[in-house]
């Protein structure tokens, strides 16, 4: 398999790829590094794969063994699953493909253009840096716990609107 | 839109959206983890929690200016 072949294969499941390890670690630090990291061992290992088919079970694999390594390490600073919850999420993790991850971010946009300005920004607060959901609730003149509380009130509903708008479940 | 969107209740989704955020102190992530080591739905709600997290992450890349103007 060529280089540029490789490199096109990993980019259009780098998304499946990143939620999957974002799944086994316990935030999105260090998603980045373990990403790159197995980019660089599947590169190296690419003999190994016999067919473009085949990629996204087998870049699995090296992205679990890259997050277990990045997971020993976290482990001292941060709450880490056990073994073995943290086999059952890899082993469960749903299965999924460029084609259902873009479906999926289509159903969101969707969803979210649903709901009011005031309850995305409370949303998408989390994802805007450090701080900004603290930052947010002062402006807003309430605490950060009501806050979360109401970002996770939001994640489920949003939750329920997109697998409302999917055609089939992607979960197995 | 009322109704939990996996098998598990609104307070067990506060708990995983915790979870994600690592707001959960040592004893309730323990007591979580051992539910969800015999818990599938808890496991399956986990896993769509991560899809929509890596999605709203995406998202807000877009939109990196939103979230923080309200008054």
């Amino acid at each position: 398999m060529k280089d540029e072949h490789f490199l096109r294969l990993f980019l259009k499941n780098e998304d499946v790829l990143r939620a999957y390890a974002r799944s086994l670690l316990p935030s999105w630090d260090g998603v980045d590094d373990v990403l790159q990291e197995a980019s660089v061992v599947m590169w190296k290992k690419l003999s190994q794969l016999e067919e473009a088919e085949g990629f996204l079970p087998w870049a699995k694999v090296i992205v679990r063994l890259e997050c277990l390594k990045a997971r020993r390490k976290s482990a001292r600073e941060s709450l880490v699953f056990s073994d073995e919850v943290y086999a059952l999420i890899a082993d469960e993790f749903p299965e999924s493909n460029e084609e259902s991850m873009q479906q999926r971010a289509q159903a969101l946009s969707k969803c979210l253009s649903q709901i009011d300005e005031r309850a995305r920004a409370i949303i998408l607060a989390p994802y805007s840096g450090y701080g900004s959901v603290k930052s947010l609730a002062e402006s807003l003149n309430r605490t950060e716990n009501s806050l979360y509380k109401q970002i996770g009130r939001l994640r489920e509903k949003l939750t329920s609107c997109v697998k409302q708008q999917l055609p089939t479940p992607t979960a197995r | 839109m009322n109704e939990s969107s996996s098998n598990i209740s609104s307070q067990d989704w506060l708990l995983l959206s915790d979870l994600i955020e690592n707001r959960l102190d040592e004893p309730a992530f323990r007591k979580l983890e051992a539910r969800m080591a015999s818990d599938q739905n808890l496991r399956a709600a986990y896993h769509e929690l991560i899809a929509i997290d890596t999605h709203l992450r995406r998202e807000s890349e877009a939109l990196p200016e939103t979230t923080t103007r309200l008054h």
